[in-house]
């Protein structure tokens, strides 16, 4: 078992004032690391990974094991639109867009997408993407606990 | 107009080998910075920060503008939960929203103020509206820190 680091800086100079942070975060008893380059295209949504209940490949993460995703959009001109899957009642995909050079992170794996306030979130199915004008590469890393 | 920087990194040894990886990306053309922090209630929805059309003050802005967002619970224990809100156009507002868990000491972060969620899969999104906190378990210290245009 290991422990994940992980490091928010951001810096910018308004009327010569410095502005931002350096948000320092460590996760113990990481057991599993996955990271993966992929090339998400524009004509429709492909899978990055999803979750189940149990391990059944590399490419499937379990259920409330993750403690720190991360998605990084590695294009220098194209945005990417990520769909956070929820298979529950009503299918719900939760949708953010992601610029060039930009990221999506989570510390947990999940989310609700009902419409209203509530602190009772869902498990995650799987996260797709899709690119805007042309084929992107997407970096993902995930550590889990188990 | 100034140049926003941004690094993240993440770090982890398993088998006697380094996984993770550090991104940098400059952002530029940053007009107006917001860095607080808050209290956010136990058991209370708490406005965070809301967008429309103009720049509405200190806490409210243009989605369309927004560079990059970070909302950081620097609590040791107890989580908070963000609500994040859209605007899909129609006269009443919002008209969605998700809902995302900041565990102990970790972070959210978007480089866009473009958000929905729909019942299948969805390229093209809305503004976002508003962008609420609500802790459990105890009242949490919020860092957060917004740039726009």
């Amino acid at each position: 078992m290991s422990t994940l680091t992980t490091k928010i800086t951001e810096s910018v100079t308004l009327n010569g004032k410095s502005f931002g942070n350096e948000i320092t975060k460590t996760h113990a008893d990481i057991k599993t690391a996955k990271q993966t380059v992929v090339e998400v295209g524009t004509g429709s949504f492909m899978e990055l990974f999803d979750f189940a209940t149990s391990r059944t490949g590399i490419g499937t993460a379990q259920d409330a094991k993750a403690q720190y995703i991360r998605i990084t959009n590695l294009d220098a001109n194209n945005f990417v639109v990520i769909n956070v899957y929820l298979d529950i009642a009503t299918d719900e995909y939760i949708a953010f867009k992601i610029p060039a050079g930009g990221c999506f992170l989570l510390c947990e794996d999940k989310m609700d997408g009902g419409g209203s306030a509530t602190t009772t979130l869902d498990q995650i199915d799987a996260v797709n993407a899709r690119a805007n004008s042309a084929t992107v590469q997407v970096e993902v890393f995930i550590a889990e606990i188990n | 107009m100034a140049d926003l920087t941004v690094t993240t990194s993440d770090t982890v040894t398993l088998t006697g080998r380094k996984y993770g990886n550090e991104h940098t990306t400059t952002i530029s053309g940053v007009n107006n910075v917001v860095h607080a922090v808050t209290v956010v209630p136990n058991a209370t929805a708490f406005n965070l920060f809301s967008f429309g059309s103009s720049l509405q003050g200190f806490s409210s802005f243009v989605a369309s503008d927004l560079k990059y967002m970070r909302f950081t619970n620097t609590d040791s224990t107890h989580p908070v939960f963000l609500t994040v809100s859209f605007d899909d156009g129609s006269p009443t507002a919002p008209d969605g929203a998700s809902n995302i868990e900041i565990p102990a000491g970790c972070s959210f972060v978007a480089f866009s103020g473009e958000h929905k969620v729909s019942g299948s899969a969805v390229f093209s999104l809305d503004s976002m509206y508003r962008i609420q906190g609500r802790a459990t378990g105890g009242d949490v210290t919020m860092d957060m820190f917004i740039a726009t245009a």
